[in-house]
């Protein structure tokens, strides 16, 4: 089979944030802060040739019963720093970074995100994400300021604002396909969330401007994803269900007058494998089991229950007592389930229909689904969602930092290469010739 | 704190007085360090230094040239080890933030030149003391306020 008949995967590592799928219990667990960590993962990923390395953001601690919640991570460090350093050990791989769009300026975003653009000729991309949650809202000036409604205006406002930033700067293109920047014009954005005029000191980037990411799946997340992305952090790692929302976003490009090639769908997903299929379901049954003590089990049922349930079993049936759904602030910084009733109700109806201790519940309430088996059968289900169209890639979501995604890319990755799916060499140096995204050129000007 | 002054006795003053201010506010002196710019323009001699000089001022155009007001040292790396001594033995500086007027010409002077002179004389490192900038700069570290509940 040639590489023309086949549509590319596109593949991403996730540098473990937040949550529990890191088994940070393991011995071979490295630190989440340490340098060492991020650049072993990065180079590990570009060896692969992978089309980018991602990082998550966390702006507050999670707080559970009123502590510190220290099942799950404590403290990292900034985004745009870690990538920046990044940058100056690899080449080629693209440095995408999830950063807030509710707590910051478009002058100083799209000045970060050029500026990490121009370090790493062309690698940036920047992952948006929107909060309206009071309690991550305090540790910034203006606090829990923003409607839930509003999140996604604010963003696409944010966007249209750094667009206009990125855009105020000249360029030539010479002969050979270099971008040189070229002078700089005032900028003015006027419009309900912002305010700004002036002149923009980051000249033009090598690739215009950074890929936009965008993990949210609403659909106002969805709307907003067609109109503004160029690549969707999605969340439906089933086949048809994948399918599903490949077709519906796709579907909404033409709205905006962009191709269907324009906006990628890349989610998120873990990979186990093995030397049999037994093997590898036997490691995948271990590392659930590892991410979901007794103890996080528990904490997890506290979330809904809203009172201290830590003198129940967790290998037992499901707490006795009814949730206190007025104490719905037990656990601060995550994100809600949804109506509480209605919840512990569908808990209660799985648990007893299956008979699942309160430990199995949560190991099934959590489980994202992955790929399990052989590094073939692995490699046939990634090719098989891409070229049926449940998705476009995926970013591969370890459960170790910072080694976890060693075997994949060592023994998956290389079946993709063979079958012609996924690209053995790097054909171009930036991020949008990875995606196959187009350059955006700058706007035609009136001449002054 | 970086400091702009063209006279040693006045750099002296305001070292003396960020020391003082310091002194009240509670803290050690020795906890900030003095740093002067200095602008350098090296070469093997004085006069090809200010033949430099002439041409930097010429390319450069109204904003192009050297900074302004602050200390600027045109001669050989020897001459420039002996002009940051005598400041540091005035009381005038506790060190200098070097501008080098010509990036690689000056700092391959300076490194190669004044340097081995500061070394051979004991009054710049031979190896770095630690590992951090407060290291470098011999800056306490700050306790976390919850450091003794630990």
């Amino acid at each position: 089979m040639t590489t023309q008949h086949r549509k590319q995967i596109h593949l991403g590592v996730h540098f473990p944030g937040v949550n529990n799928t890191t088994v940070w219990t393991d011995p071979r667990s490295g630190s989440q802060i340490d340098f060492s960590s991020f650049e072993h993962l990065a180079r590990k990923a570009e060896d692969a040739k992978l089309d980018f390395f991602f990082l998550a953001e966390g702006l507050r601690l999670r707080e559970h019963k009123g502590r510190i919640h220290d099942l799950d991570v404590v403290g990292r460090p900034d985004t745009l720093p870690v990538l920046a350093a990044l940058a100056a050990v690899t080449d080629r791989i693209g440095l995408a970074g999830t950063i807030n769009t509710t707590f910051n300026e478009p002058f100083e975003l799209a000045r970060q995100f050029a500026t990490l653009d121009i370090l790493s000729e062309g690698r940036a991309a920047w992952n948006l994400v929107t909060s309206s949650d009071a309690f991550t809202g305090e540790n910034f000036r203006r606090g829990g300021f923003l409607d839930h409604a509003d999140r996604y205006r604010r963003a696409a406002e944010l966007v249209e604002a750094a667009r206009t930033l990125w855009d105020s700067w000249d360029e030539e293109i010479t002969a050979d396909g270099r971008t040189i920047p070229r002078g700089a014009h005032p900028f003015e954005h006027t419009g309900p969330q912002f305010d700004v005029r002036g002149t923009f000191t980051t000249p033009r980037s090598p690739q215009g401007h950074p890929v936009l990411f965008q993990a949210g799946d609403s659909s106002d997340g969805r709307e907003f994803a067609a109109a503004t992305a160029d690549v969707i952090f999605s969340s439906h790692p089933a086949f048809k269900d994948g399918q599903a929302f490949y077709r519906d976003v796709k579907d909404r490009l033409a709205t905006y007058g962009r191709d269907r090639d324009a906006l990628k769908i890349i989610p998120a997903t873990t990979v186990t494998i093995g030397d049999t299929p037994e093997e590898a379901a036997e490691a995948a049954r271990e590392i659930r089991l590892a991410q979901v003590p007794g103890v996080t089990a528990i904490a997890f049922l506290e979330q809904i229950w809203g009172r201290d349930l830590t003198a129940y079993d967790p290998e037992g049936p499901l707490p006795d007592v009814e949730p206190d759904y007025d104490n719905q602030a037990i656990t601060r910084g995550r994100v809600r389930h949804g109506d509480p009733r209605e919840v512990a109700r569908q808990w209660r109806e799985l648990a007893d229909a299956n008979r699942w201790s309160i430990r199995e519940l949560v190991l099934q309430l959590t489980s994202r689904g992955g790929f399990v088996g052989t590094p073939t059968h692995v490699a046939d289900e990634i090719d098989r969602f891409v070229q049926e169209d449940a998705s476009d890639g995926f970013i591969l979501v370890p459960h170790l930092t910072p080694h976890g995604l060693d075997d994949v890319l060592d023994r998956v990755v290389p079946l993709l290469q063979e079958r012609g799916s996924f690209r053995a060499e790097y054909a171009g140096t930036t991020l949008r010739d990875h995606l196959g995204l187009v350059r955006p050129g700058v706007p035609a000007r009136a001449v002054a | 704190m970086r400091v702009q002054a063209t006279q040693r006795d006045d750099a002296r003053a305001i070292r003396d007085e960020v020391r003082d201010i310091a002194r009240d506010a509670g803290r050690d002196p020795d906890a900030v360090r003095v740093l002067v710019d200095l602008v350098t323009v090296v070469g093997q001699d004085r006069r090809s230094a200010q033949e430099r000089l002439d041409l930097l001022e010429e390319l450069g155009g109204e904003n192009g040239g050297l900074p302004e007001g602050a200390l600027t040292h045109v001669g050989t790396a020897v001459d420039l080890a002996d002009l940051l001594e005598d400041w540091f033995d005035a009381g005038a500086a506790d060190g200098f933030t070097l501008r080098p007027a010509s990036l690689d010409t000056d700092l391959r002077a300076i490194v190669g030149g004044t340097v081995p002179v500061l070394q051979a004389d004991g009054v710049f490192r031979q190896t770095y003391p630690g590992t951090t900038l407060r290291d470098t700069l011999g800056l306490p570290r700050p306790a976390s306020r919850y450091a003794a509940a630990q």
